[in-house]
């Protein structure tokens, strides 16, 4: 009978931790949306500015702008790893983790580190690069969040301290299926702000002036790209954790089917014993 | 009745206001600026305040913008600001 009361706790024990992950699936499903929302949004806005950025680059005027001006010297080069907030969502952080440890060693520019994300600042001290500084990016980061990056990592760029930003991230292929990834933030390669249109210019005025106008759109532009890689990166942690917690959820359904037969397995057996104990007594008293 | 135009605000977070209108004023470094339908191709920077627009049915909506840019091109003013929001 002990036997039977152990395997009724332990399917106890598994049907409570399959109410945790289901929950934790729900909460990482609307999380998940709330983000994709989010990023369609920044799309729409990112299209938009750099019609505009085409428009005003357009012609024969020549410009040019610091963040789109790649340095004389390429020394030093800053790392930025765009992790999670927490664990249970599968390799999404050691995946990204590991991949940043198999590209550094290949470059030999000094190396350093910007950590947005909560597990990064929790797991990575030991890596090998030195840490400058770490951001807590929230799980739906709103432009705000955005705009405080960018501005830091403007500063790191134009203040000479790093020659190149790279992004490591996971990019967001599908809800399966995310790729570690990296992408030259700064110089910048605004595509809209280098290509240059044909023909007259379409726009007449300028207020207050043409140049001043470049500058908000490419800071703009520049701050788009990293809300929206911070958004992408988040949909693809959302993502990694529901698929994780989804395949959790079904592992305990299992193992709950398993216990139960094991139960039925057992109680049976204690039945038929009763029952031959019985029938043992019953044939020993007719004996009499 | 007068010609009308489109108007789209636009935030990094949402559409705010995709709407046909009569006039809208835009805030401004100087002041306010006017504009109506059929306006000379044109793109100036917003600063905040609040913008005013005259809708189809002659209705005015305020909305309260950050500083932005706003492009006027082929009869449709597109404002782009980090926030914006209608005052009811």
């Amino acid at each position: 009978m002990a036997n039977l009361r152990a395997i009724r706790t332990r399917i106890k024990s598994v049907e409570n931790t399959q109410q945790i992950t289901k929950s934790m699936k729900m909460v990482a499903a609307a999380k998940l949306r709330h983000t994709q929302t989010a990023f369609s949004a920044l799309k729409e806005y990112a299209k938009r500015s750099d019609a505009m950025l085409r428009q005003v680059s357009g012609g024969s005027a020549d410009w040019s702008h610091p963040l789109l001006t790649p340095h004389e010297k390429n020394e030093r080069v800053c790392y930025v790893l765009i992790v999670g907030n927490r664990g249970l969502c599968g390799t999404y952080n050691s995946a990204l983790l590991r991949y940043l440890q198999d590209l550094a060693p290949q470059d030999e520019r000094e190396k350093s580190l910007v950590v947005c994300g909560r597990w990064g600042r929790d797991m990575l001290p030991g890596a090998g690069i030195p840490i400058r500084k770490t951001f807590e990016i929230s799980d739906a980061p709103d432009g705000k969040e955005a705009t405080e990056l960018a501005a830091y990592l403007r500063e790191l760029y134009l203040g000479g301290e790093a020659d190149e930003i790279v992004l490591v991230y996971q990019q967001f292929k599908s809800v399966l299926q995310q790729i570690p990834c990296t992408k030259t933030l700064l110089p910048m390669n605004a595509e809209a702000a280098q290509e240059k249109r044909e023909g007259e210019d379409r726009l007449w005025f300028y207020e207050p002036d043409r140049a001043s106008l470049l500058n908000t759109l490419v800071d703009m532009a520049f701050n788009n790209t990293v809300h929206a890689v911070l958004l992408e990166a988040r949909t693809g942690e959302h993502s990694a954790r529901m698929s994780a917690m989804t395949a959790a959820a079904d592992n305990t359904e299992e193992l709950i089917g398993e216990l139960t037969l094991q139960l039925n397995h057992a109680r049976q057996a204690a039945i038929t014993t009763e029952i031959s104990e019985i029938a043992g007594g019953a044939e020993a008293l007719k004996n009499k | 009745m007068r010609d009308l135009f489109r108007l789209c605000i636009v935030t990094g977070d949402a559409t705010v206001l995709n709407t046909q209108v009569q006039s809208v004023n835009l805030p401004m470094d100087f002041g306010s600026l006017g504009i109506l339908a059929h306006h000379a191709p044109m793109l100036c920077t917003v600063s905040k305040g609040v913008l005013r627009c005259v809708l189809e049915d002659g209705n005015t909506v305020r909305v309260r913008v950050s500083s932005g840019v706003a492009n006027v091109i082929d009869n449709e003013l597109t404002l782009l600001c980090s926030n914006a929001e209608v005052v009811e």
